[in-house]
């Protein structure tokens, strides 16, 4: 426990020395980094209020990432999930006209339903044929970024504004929790869903079967788990956690509740998800503290690109980081074990 | 049966192709279809270089998705160093350092540091990402692209109105030069051993590791000069999104081809041609009703659904390394 606790510390750390090096080798100030970008995203309301709203959608994806993650595969496809989703939730959203509460159900049902159906393709893929699902969920990524653009240009089109999206109306809106900010009741949700499928996974007879596919799929298969249904289940289960993130991101979005032809708002939420399950290292109510912190760290390349003139994509440098140190744990092993060593001796010179 | 299946396979992807450019040539002409092919070609280039290098990674066991992340920083590197020096040999040369570099960290990471080769390369594809949108600004002083100068792009020669880069045959020669390292040299078998079944190739005097190493470097070196030529030859354009899922379809290739060079390469000329089309069919007449509501993107997001379904349609079922993915454990 403890030398699993120091990667995670072990590899924050890392990514933070990193990037104050190769902002001190770019010749910017690596201190007004922490004064002027994190600094603000802890410290003020609004920084806070920011990082939490940017953290809701990357708790969705982790968890997808994470029910995927124990049944043994590796659903990089949230990504795509995440984007026809939002046209979901933009198509019912938008173009229905329904009653205040009832709409808000629809567009979420909406969202999360087309999630899993357009991951139904790699699931069905990999459930009969067995090709393997890094390759098609990542070619579908790909093939979903442009979808978006095509489908708001022909069909879901603002006519004031061609480049935008229809808007969602406003009795599919969700509104902000704290007053302003775009931190919406799609926060708790996510919260409630952390604890669901940590129950889902450790507590239900399915989770235990997942589990048990993901650990050892042979000997599974072996005592009658359905090993291949239940990968294909756990498939569509991450699509249905990813509609949630695209609808905290389309509905759940003020002041804007719509996306534009390049889908700028949905990019990069399947693949931070996933940096936030390695954070928490693939426990459900870890993704939590994981998607905060960063939810933080965007949140502060967002006041450091106006103080310090950054280009934003320098959180990717972090995550990117981040995930390269946890895949390693060997490295923090070869430090801590020393130190466990001597403790234990200490502990037997005592007793 | 399978070698039927396979045969059945790749001829009618031939056919399809085949049929594709005639209708082309009747519907639209002799200039349309020449440059669809010269399109294809040039598209084809990094895919295969890229396809190669990573299916000696996958015949040693390693499984790369950071290629993406590699040709990204390469792209970007081969502009810088042609820019220092004011030749573009020394742009590829600098892209090929930058890729060997990257291998070679991910070989150790892998193999000595026991990593999980799955998150390192998300990780590496990220930090690409964020590592070029900084380098742009700083270096280039731009948020979009930089425009290579014209004296710094590799020279091509020309056939009819268009130009053709020399890279193609890189690609092509580096196709055949590794089935040969596979199929007869002793290396190529030990990289197949060590990815069949690492304990049994330690035991008889291989290192896996340094086998690995040296393999994921080979790797590296190609997506480099892929990338390069991504940026000095083809595009001439140093961008954050320039390479646009080109790895990752070099991952998609491999796996169609089933790890031989020749068919891999084969698969690369195949979705290469698709990419082309993707780009092409935004400038013929036949579809300018449709680009005029959005088809441009309807367009480029058809070669990644045709890949899908043609892995579909033809999976390779022979048992590929058995080990790939996982890391060995000396001891």
């Amino acid at each position: 426990m403890l030398n699993r606790l120091a990667l995670v510390m072990f590899s924050i750390i890392s990514a933070l020395l990193f990037i104050m090096i190769c902002l001190l080798v770019l010749g910017y100030n690596p201190l007004l980094f922490f004064t002027q970008g994190l600094g603000p995203a802890i410290t003020t309301s609004r920084g806070i209020i920011g990082a939490l709203s940017l953290a809701t959608p990357i708790l969705f994806t982790g968890l997808g990432w994470i029910v995927g993650k124990k049944a043994g595969i590796a659903n990089l496809g949230l990504e795509g999930a995440v984007y026809m989703s939002a046209l979901a939730a933009l198509a019912s959203g938008g173009l229905l006209k329904l009653c205040i509460g009832f709409h808000q159900l629809l567009v979420w049902l909406c969202a999360a339903v087309a999630g899993a159906v357009w991951l139904l393709i790699p699931a069905f893929l990999k459930y009969i044929i067995g090709v393997h699902e890094v390759i098609t969920t990542l070619m579908f990524n790909w093939a979903a970024l442009y979808l978006v653009g095509f489908i708001i240009i022909k069909f879901l089109r603002d006519p004031a504004w061609p480049m935008f999206s229809v808007q969602i109306l406003p009795s599919a809106r969700l509104y902000p929790l704290f007053g302003t900010g775009s931190a919406t009741i799609m926060l708790i949700v996510g919260i409630v869903f952390c604890v669901g499928v940590q129950v889902f996974l450790w507590q239900t007879r399915l989770g235990l079967r997942m589990r048990a596919t993901g650990w050892n799929e042979f000997t599974a298969r072996t005592l009658g788990v359905p090993t291949s249904y239940l990968q294909f289940l756990s498939f569509l289960i991450g699509g249905l956690l990813g509609g949630c993130a695209a609808f905290s991101l389309t509905a759940g979005m003020p002041p804007y509740w719509r996306i534009t032809d390049t889908a700028d708002l949905l990019i990069g939420h399947g693949f931070n998800g996933i940096a936030a399950a390695s954070l928490a290292l693939d426990n459900a109510l870890g993704v939590l503290p994981g998607a905060i912190f960063l939810g933080i760290i965007i949140s502060g390349m967002r006041f450091a690109q106006i103080y310090m003139r950054i280009p934003p994509e320098i959180a990717n440098i972090m995550t990117g980081i981040i995930l390269i140190v946890i895949a390693l744990p060997e490295i923090v092993d070869s430090i801590v074990r020393p130190i466990l060593k001597k403790r234990e001796v200490l502990y037997a010179k005592k007793s | 049966m399978q070698k039927k299946a396979e045969l059945l396979a790749t001829l009618s992807i031939i056919g399809l192709l085949c049929l594709v450019f005639i209708l082309a040539v009747v519907f639209l002409g002799k200039t349309y279809t020449f440059n669809l092919f010269l399109l294809g070609i040039a598209s084809m280039v990094p895919i295969a270089l890229a396809a190669t290098g990573e299916l000696l990674c996958e015949r040693a066991g390693l499984f790369n998705v950071g290629i993406e992340g590699t040709m990204l920083l390469a792209s970007l590197t081969a502009v810088w160093g042609a820019e220092a020096a004011g030749h573009w040999a020394v742009g590829i040369l600098t892209g090929l350092i930058t890729g060997s570099l990257i291998g070679g960290i991910f070989g150790l990471a892998v193999t000595y540091g026991q990593g999980n080769q799955l998150l390192w390369g998300l990780g590496i594809n990220l930090f690409a990402q964020g590592t070029v949108a900084l380098l742009l600004l700083k270096a280039f002083k731009t948020l979009t692209f930089y425009r290579v100068p014209a004296h710094l792009r590799v020279p091509q020669f020309i056939i009819g109105n268009s130009t053709l880069s020399w890279f193609s045959l890189v690609g092509l020669l580096c196709a055949i030069v590794l089935y040969l390292v596979i199929t007869k040299t002793r290396y190529g078998l030990r990289a197949r051993a060590v990815g069949l079944s690492p304990f049994v190739a330690d035991t008889l005097g291989v290192d896996p590791y340094k086998l690995r190493i040296s393999a994921a470097i080979v790797g590296g070196i190609t997506a480099g000069i892929a990338g390069a030529y991504m940026s000095l030859d083809w595009t001439g354009l140093a961008s954050a999104t320039l390479i646009q899922g080109r790895g990752f379809m070099a991952l998609a290739c491999v796996k169609f081809g089933g790890l031989n060079p020749l068919r891999v390469f084969g698969g690369s000329l195949f979705f290469g041609i698709l990419l082309a089309a993707g780009m092409w069919l935004q400038n013929v007449p036949l579809t300018s009703a449709i680009m005029r509501q959005g088809g441009s993107y309807l367009f480029l997001s058809l070669p990644y659904i045709i890949v899908v379904l043609a892995l579909g349609l033809f999976p390779y079922r022979e048992p590929l390394a058995k080990t790939i993915g996982i890391p060995y454990k000396r001891g």
